[in-house]
């Protein structure tokens, strides 16, 4: 006992002194608040996720245990099976702690304080096979990384005479973006929008189900009327080798006054989808009235589905008319295609541009839920930029449940020559406390011809920016909640040996338009050769990882 | 009756979920030892102490029950990689115990301030001290008089044989004897602290004036 003769020996003042300093100093704060809960639950969520997406097969998981035995020299096999009553009635009593548990409280996780190896490009023109026929131009809308070189990506292939989607593909890489290969979808299924993976096997995405009149759904070619398609999610369970789909009930209620064929057809589309478990899948929805000229009824929904797509929860978003009918040209309060981020299957952040009455312009607003739909709180992002409104130019990046950053555009401004569109990445927003207040941030400068067209963050002050500046695809990281930036050297290949700074130079790439950081801070960005367009062709895949 | 840690760890070897139940028992302990430690950092630190723990659950010897001792191991390493903000966080102390004693009073009676004055210019002097600690030293005094765990514990924690964990806080107490009785002789009347039958302090006692 000699050895546990403790702090007595030290003498009762030195003891009550240091107990003093620290307790005195450190006062109440010394207590995790909920965000120090949130951080360390979603941490160790994503410890697992690794695990699991490293394992060689779910068989082999579920074998660990009398594995384990063997990867320790100091421990008997004998023990595991002491144990093996305590395990089972632990994993019974304590009914929170499962798998699924966890995996429920999925949160994107923590930073990487120290600076990622060297860039370099993984793929290029040639080889990434998403890249469309000369005719038509694709993009990348989704690009995710379940794992460390596990990769799924969105592409849509544009008609270019008329901009508009002819198709959208899914692929996959196992090699951290080198090779991809397409995935096969059911016959009359296209991915329109949202690609959420929470495995290297588990992945959905929002999609349109055509009737089998259009053959080529799903293919290359697509339907000619895109509107035709049934809203769907469409989940993959073995890493996107066969999807199924499951239908979403949007709208979700019957026009008032009738909504048949007369006035229009009614139709309902995802807008955004986030997964943040294998089974539990939240998405954003708007219905319309499918007929020329401006949609005159909106339905603007926020749905949640725990079992993997096959049944639906519905509500129309706090503040939003649900399906009204008005005439246009004057549209009602109208949410645009929203974005959706949800950290956790309880916790959801929704940003889209609405118009309130009586404002001339349509503002920024954030929904944020944190029990699942039960509640809402709502907020406007502030504008700051006089004569111009805000749009979400993609996904809010959300390391946590409470901190979010997102890219602005401004609209109504006139970039390079083209007045009325949108000018992306020119303000970023974050909030620390869940979208009840926002920030706005200033960017680094990118030259007259550049802008800012991605983002990733990976802890509540550490984000990745993709773009281009003056003409050159960039990249900026930031350490320190975007007070200072710092760039990233990009590998030769991409900058090219060329000085011209306008599209069409073959000697470099113009700009990194996705981006996706993992928490251990390894990153995939997809990059074009072509712009100024946002959405140009993808051209290049780079990594650090 | 409730699972030993050692228990859990062995079933979340396997059912990774089981690894929550650490969490849930020992953040709040860990969080604050660092938090104590290296102040805004902690919340950081606190989540990669635990990510790390369950990434190394698989090594866990399941002969030690309590898995605080491995925790705080953990933490420690981290106060390790950090000892910048700690001893930021130390020179906040002692600036706080300084300022604490020249504050204004509110509703105290002004004959108090003398005695303030010196309980804060004390406080000040220990900070600085234990800031002078070799790094080694300072873990040992802190996890064995702070964190309140036994010889044996604080042991585990750091690695290290009891024999050395002693003279490490024998060493670490005579430094801080030095130091602060460089700048006068530490007086402070305290009330006698009680041990435990394991020889740590009494818990209850270490943790008053916790949230």
């Amino acid at each position: 006992m000699t050895d546990d003769a403790g702090a007595d020996e030290l003498g009762a003042d030195e003891l009550e002194l240091l107990r003093r300093m620290f307790s005195d100093a450190a006062g109440s704060s010394a207590a995790p608040d909920a965000h120090a809960w949130e951080s360390v639950r979603a941490r160790v969520k994503r410890a697992a996720d690794d695990e699991l997406a490293t394992a060689p097969s779910w068989r082999a998981i579920r074998r660990r245990p009398r594995g384990a035995a063997a990867w320790s020299g100091r421990r008997p096999a004998e023990r595991w099976a002491k144990i093996g009553t305590a395990a089972l009635a632990i994993a019974v009593t304590a009914g929170a702690v499962t798998a699924g548990a966890v995996l429920a409280s999925i949160g994107p996780g923590p930073r990487h304080p120290s600076p990622p190896p060297g860039w370099r490009v993984v793929s290029t023109v040639r080889p990434v096979p998403f890249r469309a026929a000369p005719d038509r131009i694709s993009f990348a809308n989704h690009v995710t990384c379940p794992a460390s070189k596990t990769c799924f990506l969105m592409a849509t292939v544009m008609n270019p005479s008329t901009y508009s989607a002819a198709a959208a593909n899914l692929y996959s890489s196992s090699d951290g973006g080198a090779h991809w290969r397409r995935l096969p979808l059911p016959r009359g299924a296209m991915a329109t929008t949202g690609l959420s993976c929470t495995s290297p096997t588990s992945c959905a995405a929002g999609g349109l189900l055509f009737p089998l009149r259009h053959p080529g759904a799903g293919r290359a070619s697509a339907p000619r009327n895109l509107t035709s398609g049934k809203p769907v999610l469409l989940t993959t369970a073995n890493g996107g080798a066969s999807w199924s789909t499951q239908a979403v009930p949007v709208p979700s209620a019957r026009p008032p006054g009738g909504g048949g064929s007369k006035g229009g057809t009614l139709r309902g589309r995802l807008s955004a989808v986030s997964c943040p478990a294998a089974r539990t899948c939240m998405g954003t929805a708007f219905a319309y009235l499918d007929r020329p000229g401006w949609p005159s009824m909106t339905e603007d929904l926020f749905l949640r589905s725990i079992d993997g797509g096959r049944s639906w929860a519905s509500q129309v978003l706090p503040g939003q008319p649900g399906l009204v009918r008005s005439k246009p040209p004057i549209p009602p309060p109208l949410v645009l295609p929203a974005v959706l981020r949800c950290p956790t299957a309880r916790e959801c952040v929704v940003m889209a541009t609405a118009r309130r009455s009586g404002q001339p312009l349509p503002t920024l607003e954030t929904w944020r839920t944190v029990n699942a739909g039960a509640t809402w709180s709502r907020s406007t992002l502030p504008e700051g930029l006089s004569g111009t409104y805000s749009t979400a130019f993609g996904k809010p990046s959300c390391p946590d449940a409470a901190h979010c950053w997102v890219l602005l555009s401004r609209q109504g401004a006139a970039p390079a020559g083209r007045s009325g569109e949108p000018v992306p990445g020119t303000t970023l927003a974050s909030t620390g406390n869940g979208g009840r207040t926002w920030r706005l941030h200033r960017l680094p400068g990118t030259g007259r011809r550049g802008y800012w067209a991605s983002l990733s963050c990976t802890a509540p002050g550490t984000c990745w920016l993709g773009g281009s500046v003056n003409g050159r695809a960039s990249l900026m990281v930031t350490r320190d909640g975007g007070r200072r930036w710092s760039g990233v050297p990009l590998p030769p290949k991409a900058q090219g040996s060329g000085s011209g700074s306008g599209s069409g130079s073959a000697n470099h790439l113009y700009s990194i338009h996705r981006i996706s950081c993992r928490p251990g801070g390894s990153c995939i960005a997809l990059a074009s050769r072509s712009g100024p367009a946002v959405a140009g062709s993808t051209e290049a895949v780079l990594t650090n990882g | 009756m409730e699972p030993s840690d050692a228990e859990v760890m062995a079933t979340s070897a396997s059912e990774t979920g089981c690894f929550s139940t650490i969490v849930e028992r020992h953040f709040p302990e860990i969080y604050r030892y660092l938090y104590r430690r290296v102040g805004a950092e902690a919340e950081d630190l606190a989540a990669e102490t635990f990510t790390v723990a369950f990434r190394r659950r698989r090594s866990y010897d399941l002969d030690q029950a309590d898995a605080r001792p491995w925790l705080y191991g953990i933490a420690t390493n981290m106060v390790r990689r950090h000892r910048r903000s700690e001893a930021r966080q130390l020179r906040a102390y002692e600036r706080a115990a300084g300022l604490g004693s020249a504050a204004g009073g509110e509703g105290r009676e002004m004959a108090e301030l003398p005695d303030r004055l010196d309980a804060g210019a004390t406080l000040a002097r220990v900070a600085a001290a234990f800031a002078e600690l070799d790094g080694d030293n300072r873990d040992a005094l802190y996890l064995v008089a702070v964190a309140g765990l036994a010889y044996t514990d604080a042991a585990k924690a750091l690695g290290i044989p009891p024999g050395t964990l002693r003279s490490r806080v024998a060493r670490a107490r005579a430094r801080l004897r030095d130091l602060t009785g460089a700048c006068g002789q530490v007086q402070l009347e305290t009330q006698p602290v009680q041990a435990r039958a394991d020889g740590a302090p009494n818990r209850e006692e270490l943790g008053k004036g916790d949230p």
